[in-house]
């Protein structure tokens, strides 16, 4: 789901804050004084005290530079003490998602609760079917004890009255393969690396901001201002994303220091040539399913979740690997950034030489208010693009399919769209890969919406899916 | 009766902390009687961020009223108690 409210904003405003501060003429200084200014002497703050609001707003700042809470290795160092390190790291921080144990407030010890629909019953349907003896009668009502409960969820099936609800965990319940749960000392989330696929869904979920990743945009920064000549490569779903024309944004993306944008898209006409070709192959040698491979978290969930689906997910390089072969080969030794809505991007860049850094859109807008870049007063002429409609349509779900359709003549497909990755989806791609499909072709994106509903994203699919249409209109057809 | 004029700041921080959407939110959700009575556009940085007030983006200007932190409910009720005088 897309939202947007008080924990998606503070999140962008730590970024710009972050990105403004670097811009600074005294960056150590501007970073070190950000929990001040956002929670100054006498302001509202949402945490027990003033004081945790400022401890938590330093260690988002933290990630906003890409260093994650579990480097901290002295609470005494500021903000700004770790601006060196971080300019001085030739390769960016991991990849990996990571919890704020301070800002976790180990939220729902129990995941049942009785209500005030409790009738205190003669029957106790609820302590009969309870296997630890976790129901008391307290004043005429059924109370679960939180240290017995084993959320097993057996009363609220056998209560009458239907009082007993079920609370979810957010973050938890939003993640598609279980690698976020609680640690059983504390309460507090932990994630599990071996499970995670760096989906975003738990950070996008969590209602006190408590996950993060590690961000590269100081990174980029810093090689921008060492005068580096460093390349922007833009995804497709840039569409709506910021205000202005396509090469108004293109012109924004250079007055930053980037030396050449080049576009994604161009490498999703790649994809969709290779792949529908793949795809044709395939079946003719008796395949009875193809899943794409464009989906960086869907290929973390191929090797850590569902490895049996391996040998049907396409071989075909993703847009992203396309066009960092592209751009590598016209600039030599240059330094290059994928722009896009992902978090899993980071994953698959660290595994591709082709790709330096990863900054998701939400980072490059933070860029633009640093360097106090107006998108919609900046002068462009063109608002061309060199990409066929239909690799602009990557961007969405129903897009890779769309444009394989296009491409792949004298062949029947019947394609299965899997519009977001959940529990749900990953039971049917693992039957899937049993043989038990209803298509032939399999569409996976991790996101709802497609890269449009990505967690790096600055504005709702319902809006960007206007201008993503707009554009593809534009683009030549094929 | 002259219409309230709404003008939605799409500077690029308005942009970004939510007024890229307040367009089609306020067009899709407000009433028809309330859309009647408004005249809603999107303007050029309003300058409100210039202080570095970033946390108070999206700024909306409902009449000659501005909204900082703007929210479908917020502009909502704005709308409303002008009408009322």
């Amino acid at each position: 789901m897309f939202y947007t409210n008080s924990a998606t904003r503070l999140h962008k405003e730590i970024l710009i804050r972050v990105a403004n501060a670097f811009c600074n003429e005294n960056k150590i200084d501007s970073l070190n004084r950000i929990p001040l200014e956002m929670r100054p002497k006498d302001a509202e703050f949402t945490r027990c005290c003033l004081y945790k609001d400022r401890a938590i707003i330093k260690y988002r700042c933290m990630a906003a530079l890409g260093v994650g809470y579990d480097e901290e290795v002295d609470e005494l160092m500021l903000i700004g003490d770790y601006l060196e390190n971080v300019e001085k790291r030739q390769n960016p921080a991991d990849h990996n998602l990571s919890v704020i144990t301070e800002a976790c407030s180990a939220c729902i010890k129990t995941s049942y609760m009785v209500t005030n629909a409790c009738m205190g019953c003669l029957a106790k349907s609820c302590q009969s079917a309870c296997p630890k003896d976790a129901i008391k009668m307290v004043d005429g009502q059924a109370v679960i004890d939180k240290d017995k409960c084993i959320n097993c969820g057996l009363c609220m099936q056998a209560c009458p009255y239907h009082a007993i609800i079920y609370i979810p965990t957010p973050c938890e319940a939003a993640c598609p393969v279980g690698a976020i749960t609680k640690d059983p000392e504390t309460g507090k989330e932990q994630i599990d690396e071996d499970k995670c696929i760096y989906c975003g869904k738990c950070m996008k979920e969590c209602p006190f901001a408590a996950i993060s990743g590690k961000s590269q945009m100081v990174d980029v920064l810093n090689k921008i201002e060492k005068g580096n000549k460093v390349i922007a490569m833009v995804a497709p779903s840039i569409s709506g994303q910021f205000p202005g024309t396509y090469g108004q944004i293109f012109e924004s993306i250079r007055k930053l220091g980037f030396n050449d944008v080049c576009e994604v898209a161009v490498g999703a006409d790649k994809t969709t040539e290779s792949e529908a070709e793949e795809f044709i192959e395939r079946m003719e040698a008796g395949d009875p399913v193809m899943t794409t491979s464009c989906c960086p978290a869907y290929i973390q969930a191929v090797k850590k979740i569902i490895p049996e689906i391996e040998p049907f997910v396409s071989t075909t390089p993703t847009p992203m690997a396309f066009s960092g072969q592209i751009v590598k080969e016209k600039y030599k030794d240059a330094i290059t950034v994928f722009i896009g809505p992902c978090l899993a991007k980071r994953a698959e860049a660290s595994t591709n030489d082709n790709i330096d850094y990863v900054l998701t859109f939400e980072e490059l807008g933070a860029m633009f208010i640093g360097k106090q870049i107006d998108v919609l007063e900046v002068e462009a002429a063109d608002d061309v693009t060199d990409a066929c409609s239909d690799g602009h349509g990557f961007a969405t779900s129903g897009g890779v399919t769309q444009a394989i359709e296009n491409a792949a003549e004298n062949v029947i497909i019947k394609p299965v769209t899997i519009n977001g990755l959940t529990k749900k989806q990953i039971t049917l791609l693992k039957m899937a890969a049993k043989g038990k499909c209803a298509g032939n072709f399999m569409e996976v994106m991790a996101c709802e919406g497609g890269c449009l509903g990505g967690p790096g994203t600055n504005v709702n699919p319902k809006s960007s899916l206007k201008a993503l249409k707009l554009r593809q209109e534009r683009a030549q057809l094929v | 009766m002259n219409k309230i004029k709404i003008k939605i700041c799409v500077g690029t921080t308005c942009f970004i902390m939510g007024g890229a959407d307040m367009f089609d939110k306020l067009n899709d959700d407000l009433s028809e009687e309330l859309l009647t009575k408004i005249d809603i556009s999107l303007s050029h940085c309003l300058g409100e961020c210039s202080s570095g007030a970033h946390g108070l983006a999206p700024y909306v200007l409902v009449g000659d009223t501005l909204i900082s932190a703007a929210t479908f409910e917020k502009i909502e009720a704005e709308i409303i108690k002008q009408l009322r005088g």
